[in-house]
């Protein structure tokens, strides 16, 4: 072979060389080349989510009701477990229930605890399981003391709630989901958007040691924490509206309760409570149903609170005074087949429209209405806000819609002057009487006053405008009219057992709601309900408690008067109320 | 020549050399953070633990303060520390 030859087939093979060459890095760098990018910035930059902090919740005074804590999830690595299952149990569960007696409250339950647990520890083919959360910085220094090999702590940020379960069904709870903490019922499940924040990533290019190369890139998204909320509870009258209402709840054999205190002027909840109640710590330890606001979200007839809301629209209407007297209230009144009495079938003939709120009696109050006029009456039900949401800044308040006017049957007409056969959520009822206490108009009930986003800027927010339902004049006339009911109603009424009270001119209605069930009304059980405002001359808050079929007595009066009443002592000690008489 | 690229390259390696020494204390000052974060937020915990009113409670109880159930008001017309000598 030629030289010339040889040097061909050289060149052609050092070409084809070549050009393997081209289309090799041809396909790492086109082909595979954002694969590889990807591969290589993996090993080169560190990336690190940065997940906000979830907004507080704080009180009128600023304390934190809601916050935020480090706490440790408790895991165990189960291939580096040494001693047996069972030993290993019995050494970190009695700490964790040190720590939170919530978790096991009886032999039968720890027992199963203590099973579930070994359970975990012995599931085949598993590297890591997960055995508890929300593990306390103490009770994870307890654990760690005892040496169990195989299993570890991570560190997690859980929400704090200082006060405990105070205010629970207003605060909701906080749990994990997918797109991480998720705020469920209450202010948590209302304002989840302003709360949860936004979350931020650090992307940093780091060396073989995983340490950051100053002169490399850096890329932060800032994240932005999530915003607090400031509201108008004040945790001391929240502690001691609590504490009455589960001492009333204990003493009447109630099987449960709620109260409220709002500002009747700027419609601000001072105090809400409810019992039965939860722990937001321990959420999933408590059935579903407990985590509703009854306040908002249990609809009930009201009996005869209602009365004065019918009083006022007639007042209000001109078609009655509070001299007036009623001509029908010698006996029972019969409408069609029904017959209506008084709550103690005693009849008080000429009674003046003061006398039939005094001695609420329901005949008197059908006489109202049909001096009133259904249509009129209707109107009014609506200008009182009992046919709208209140408008407040929680999850889950429910409402019941009235019936179209002409489907009413004259029955209806007449029961629902004193509170039966219309269903109401205790807020409502609480803003309607608040029209009287403030001169006749109708608030926004709110929890919320400000907002204060992560930068520290505060948000007012502002008062919604109100509607006047009544004239002032009758507004001033119904409260004197209430203060007459909470002065010489029958003497069960128990404003006379607080001495201090003497001094204070109260307004007051009391009711006893019979509880509809399947068309009928359920033999022997009730709902006492007591709603009112003082000073009632200068109205500084107005109060409702409600207690939940109390067995030891039925009425009202006798059961949530008691706890209204103590509520109202200690609301005009703390806020430094100057006697009227 | 020889002699700048000599001194550029050693330049570049004393300047690496103290890059990796600075990330060396980067990383130590970010670790004191996080320790100084998880303490200030632990120390935020106790604080707030220590003002709720079931703690102020429970201390002033072991204070011997008590509530008040009876209390009495003065009347306006009365002059409180006033004419008190004859």
């Amino acid at each position: 072979m030629k030289i010339e030859s040889k040097i061909r087939i050289i060149l052609v093979g050092f070409g084809l060389v070549v050009i393997l060459i081209l289309l090799r890095t041809a396909y790492w760098q086109v082909l595979s080349g954002e694969k590889l990018a990807i591969e290589a910035d993996d090993q080169h930059f560190y990336s690190l989510d940065l997940p906000p902090i979830r907004g507080q919740i704080k009180t009128n005074d600023g304390f934190a009701l809601v916050s935020n804590k480090e706490t440790y999830i408790l895991y165990a690595n189960l291939a580096e477990l040494k001693d047996p299952p069972k030993d290993i149990v019995s050494k970190f569960n009695p700490i964790l229930m040190e720590f939170n007696p919530l978790l096991a409250t009886n032999a039968a339950e720890i027992k199963d605890l203590d099973n579930s647990m070994i359970k975990k520890l012995t599931i085949p083919n598993t590297m890591w399981v997960r055995l508890a959360s929300g593990i306390t910085k103490i009770a994870k220094d307890k654990i760690e003391s005892q040496k169990i090999s195989g299993l570890g702590f991570l560190v997690q940020t859980s929400r704090d709630y200082p006060e405990a379960s105070s205010a629970a069904h207003l605060l909701g709870f906080v749990s994990e989901g997918k797109k991480g903490q998720e705020g469920n019922f209450g202010l948590e499940g209302f304002y989840q958007e302003e709360l949860k924040g936004r979350p931020g990533k650090l992307l940093e290019e780091k060396d073989a040691f995983q340490r950051p190369i100053l002169v490399g890139s850096l890329t932060k998204i800032e994240k932005i924490d999530g915003s607090e909320l400031i509201l108008s509870l004040d945790r001391s009258v929240q502690r001691f509206v609590e504490k009455h209402l589960q001492e009333g709840i204990a003493t009447w054999g109630a099987s449960g309760g709620s109260a409220i205190v709002m500002d009747p002027f700027t419609g601000n909840i001072i105090a809400s409570a409810s019992f039965p109640s939860f722990d937001p710590r321990n959420y999933s330890l408590f059935p579903q149903n407990s985590f509703k606001d009854p306040v908002v979200s249990e609809l009930y007839e009201p009996g005869s609170i209602m009365k004065p809301i019918i009083m006022a629209a007639a007042i209000n209407e001109g078609k009655l005074t509070p001299e007036s007297t009623c001509p029908v209230c010698t006996g029972p009144r019969v409408i069609g087949e029904y017959a209506i009495h008084t709550f103690n079938n005693q009849y008080h003939p000429n009674s003046t429209m003061i006398d039939v709120l005094v001695n609420s009696d329901n005949t008197g109050m059908v006489y109202v209405g049909e001096t009133l006029g259904f249509n009129k009456l209707y109107d009014y039900l609506q200008k009182f806000g009992f046919t709208q949401k209140t408008g407040i800044d929680l999850q889950g308040e429910q409402i019941s819609n009235l019936r179209p006017a002409n489907q009413w049957y004259p029955i209806d007409k007449a029961t629902v002057t004193f509170g039966q056969g219309i269903a109401v959520n205790q807020l409502q009822m609480v803003r309607a009487i608040s029209v009287i206490a403030n001169g006749g108009k109708l608030v926004t009930p709110r929890l919320v006053t400000t907002i204060v986003d992560s930068l520290g800027q505060n948000k007012e927010l502002k008062i919604k405008p109100s509607k006047e339902v009544i004239s002032p004049l009758t507004a001033k006339v119904l409260a004197e009219m209430m203060v007459r009911v909470a002065d010489e109603s029958p003497e069960h009424f128990p404003k006379d057992a607080i001495p201090s009270l003497k001094k204070f001119k109260i307004a007051a209605k009391s009711g006893t709601a019979q509880i509809p069930i399947a068309g009928h009304y359920e033999q022997g059980k009730t709902i006492g309900s007591v709603v009112g405002f003082a000073p009632a001359q200068k109205p500084r808050f107005v109060v409702m408690v409600k207690l939940d079929s109390p067995t030891v007595r039925q009425w009202g009066s006798d059961t949530a008067g008691p706890v209204f009443f103590r509520i109202v002592a200690d609301l005009l000690n703390y806020y430094n109320v100057t006697p009227t008489n | 020549m020889v002699l700048v690229t000599g001194l550029l390259i050693s330049g570049r390696l004393f300047l690496a050399n103290g890059l990796v020494d600075k990330s060396d204390q980067l990383v130590k000052l970010e670790k004191n953070i996080s320790v100084l974060e998880e303490q200030n937020q632990n120390l935020s915990t106790e604080i707030r633990d220590s003002s709720s009113l079931d703690s102020i409670n429970s201390k002033a109880m072991a204070m011997g303060f008590t509530k008040l159930d009876k209390y009495s008001y003065l009347p306006e017309t009365v002059d409180v520390a006033f004419n008190l000598r004859p």
